[in-house]
């Protein structure tokens, strides 16, 4: 997860001149960005913290998909990686691993998996509210709020709508 | 109690990432009592202890509305150890087995269905807990990993269930007293094992984190079984893998209506009056369904030489099972639905004086509500078997055949 975004910015990251101050992060593309920025050019990748979070904020509009605790502790745990660790295989799924650990579970996460899971219940699924809110809680508002539109589909279509909904999400990333 | 033949969740990559359930930052599982069951304790506990199973015995009577007594005891048991329990009381089908044959034939079953390793080793993969009526007791069938404590708290609600269910209606006795053919036991067990899914699935819910008093019942019954028929259709032995599922999902369905309109005393009154047939589940969609009256399709009497192997009933699920498996399931469902009644005759042929094996024919008389559900009937039998050999005569379907190449034109005598 976030590992092909990744890699897509760090293969055509190209240096840019921005201007301005030093806001705090505000969006979970711009708090991913700030972490994995940081990695990439203490790690040698052409490019300024400044440039190279404005091309990945660019780059990856898929990035509002996380929530923003999610890919600020996404991004956190990039930024601290050892360079070699960093460019090795599986760096990003450890670290979404790392972040999924950390993050604790929002209300609005809550209440989405109270709907989630009874609907899966009904429908017959095997599926608990503590495994809903571990995986959504790493996802945006606006991504529950797709998955919640699944609700309206009933069972037949239920899963293959919420599996459209992430094949889309991936995609974005 | 079976396991239930559950459809994955296509998410399930993503529940599989989520992995760690003893992750702190997933918080604890808020669990919601099953409402008029809140001043019990829904938390899964170990059911090896006896404080686990009197807390666990105490839910099941709540969640059940009546019934009383002390916790019958609890043991555990391995496979290997299921699986030598088994051995003994299995007993081996006579040889040849001319009725597993003829359900070979008509493709109910695959070859060596009902040999004793075979039923045996079924039993020990598929069977989670089991009350045992002659010594009043629990087994909790340990799977290893995959019996945690939410598995094996929920499969001894299920069992506490049976054993309450036990001491207010004999339930061998009721087994021995209606049960008489494939058909009346899949029917008559559908009210034990209905009700026991019902109360176990409440409490899963709660297990699950989920609400129960915000659940629509309706649906979840009603899907749960959809995806059992589905596993049926898949199995090599349908027949045999009915019992697995029809009484749990077709009764619990068939008890929820029961349930929502009195409670356990309504309950108590369809073990009082049980359906006698899979007809009367199966149409019970809805509502609870008016048992049809089966007709009784006279005996047939083979030619000389021949002798009678078996007589059942299949049922609307045998004659679901037959058609569903080249009709569309929603034909082979509504075909069956009109469904009124069958007689399945299993006749071993003449000894052969070179000690080759004798001969197995079978004879399936199948009646239906009308001319045209038969004909649909006919249809999808022609369709399913070119060696059978099939004849409708108004609303009666006949379905023959045989092993070995005989003349069977007295399997259709009027």
């Amino acid at each position: 997860m976030g590992n092909r975004a990744a890699a897509m910015i760090f293969s055509t990251l190209t240096t840019f001149a921005c201007a301005g101050g030093d806001p705090q992060p505000e969006t979970s593309a711009e708090v991913f960005c700030e972490g994995v920025c940081s990695v990439a050019v203490r790690c040698g990748e052409p490019s300024t913290q400044r440039s190279c979070v404005g091309f990945c904020i660019r780059q990856e509009p898929g990035l509002s998909n996380y929530a923003f605790d999610a890919a600020s502790a996404y991004g956190d745990c990039l930024s601290k990686l050892d360079c070699v660790v960093f460019y090795s295989e599986g760096a990003f799924e450890g670290c979404w691993e790392t972040a999924r650990s950390r993050v604790a579970v929002d209300e609005r996460t809550r209440s989405f998996c109270l709907e989630h899971t009874r609907e899966y219940f009904q429908c017959a699924y095997s599926f608990t509210t503590q495994e809903c809110e571990d995986i959504y809680k790493m996802w945006s508002d606006g991504v529950k709020e797709r998955v919640a539109a699944c609700h309206a589909t009933g069972c037949d279509a239920l899963d293959a709508c919420v599996g459209d909904v992430f094949d889309d999400v991936y995609a974005e990333l | 109690m079976r396991a239930t033949a559950a459809p994955t969740l296509l998410a399930l990559g993503l529940v599989a990432c989520g992995g760690g359930s003893e992750d702190p930052s997933a918080g604890a599982l808020h669990r919601f009592p099953v409402p008029g069951c809140e001043a019990f304790d829904h938390a899964p506990c170990d059911v090896r202890e006896e404080a686990c199973q009197a807390q666990l015995f105490d839910l099941a009577l709540c969640l059940r509305g009546g019934g009383s007594g002390a916790p019958p005891a609890v043991s555990l048991m391995t496979e290997p150890e299921y699986a030598e329990y088994l051995n003994g009381l299995v007993e081996p089908p006579p040889q040849p087995n001319h009725y597993e044959r003829a359900l070979v034939m008509l493709r109910l079953v695959a070859a060596a269905a009902f040999e004793p390793a075979t039923v045996v080793a079924e039993r020990v993969t598929n069977v989670l807990g089991v009350y045992r009526h002659a010594t009043e007791d629990v087994v909790i069938i340990d799977h290893g990993a995959a019996t945690d404590d939410e598995t094996a708290s929920r499969v001894l609600i299920h069992e506490f269930i049976h054993a309450l269910q036990d001491r207010d209606v004999d339930l061998e006795a009721r087994d021995e007293e209606y049960a008489s053919s494939y058909d009346s036991y899949l029917a008559v067990r559908a009210l034990s094992e209905g009700e026991a899914r019902l109360h176990e699935i409440r409490y899963l819910a709660s297990l699950s984190g989920v609400d129960p008093g915000a659940v629509d019942w309706r649906v979840r019954f009603q899907r749960s079984l959809e995806y059992s028929e589905g596993w049926v259709f898949e199995q090599t032995s349908p027949y045999s893998a009915a019992y697995d599922v029809f009484p749990y999902q077709w009764g619990a369905r068939y008890l929820n209506f029961a349930w929502e309109a009195g409670g356990f005393d309504a309950v108590l009154a369809r073990f009082a009056s049980p359906p006698l047939t899979t007809h009367t589940l199966m149409t019970s969609i809805d509502a609870a369904a008016e048992p049809v009256t089966p007709s009784a399709p006279a005996t047939l009497t083979p030619p000389e030489g021949w002798s009678p192997f078996a007589d059942a009933t299949l049922g609307a699920w045998g004659t679901f099972l037959l058609l569903g498996q080249t009709a569309p399931r929603e034909t082979a469902r509504a075909t069956a639905f009109g469904w009124r009644g069958d007689r399945l005759f299993v006749f071993a042929g003449p000894a052969s004086a070179d000690g080759a094996e004798p001969a197995t024919a079978v004879v399936w008389v199948m009646d239906f509500a009308d001319e045209a559900t038969a004909a649909a009937a006919h249809t999808s039998a022609v369709v399913n078997g070119a060696v059978w050999i099939t004849e409708r005569v108004g609303a009666r379907l006949t379905v023959a055949t045989c092993d070995q190449v005989v003349d069977l034109a007295w399997a259709f005598v009027p």
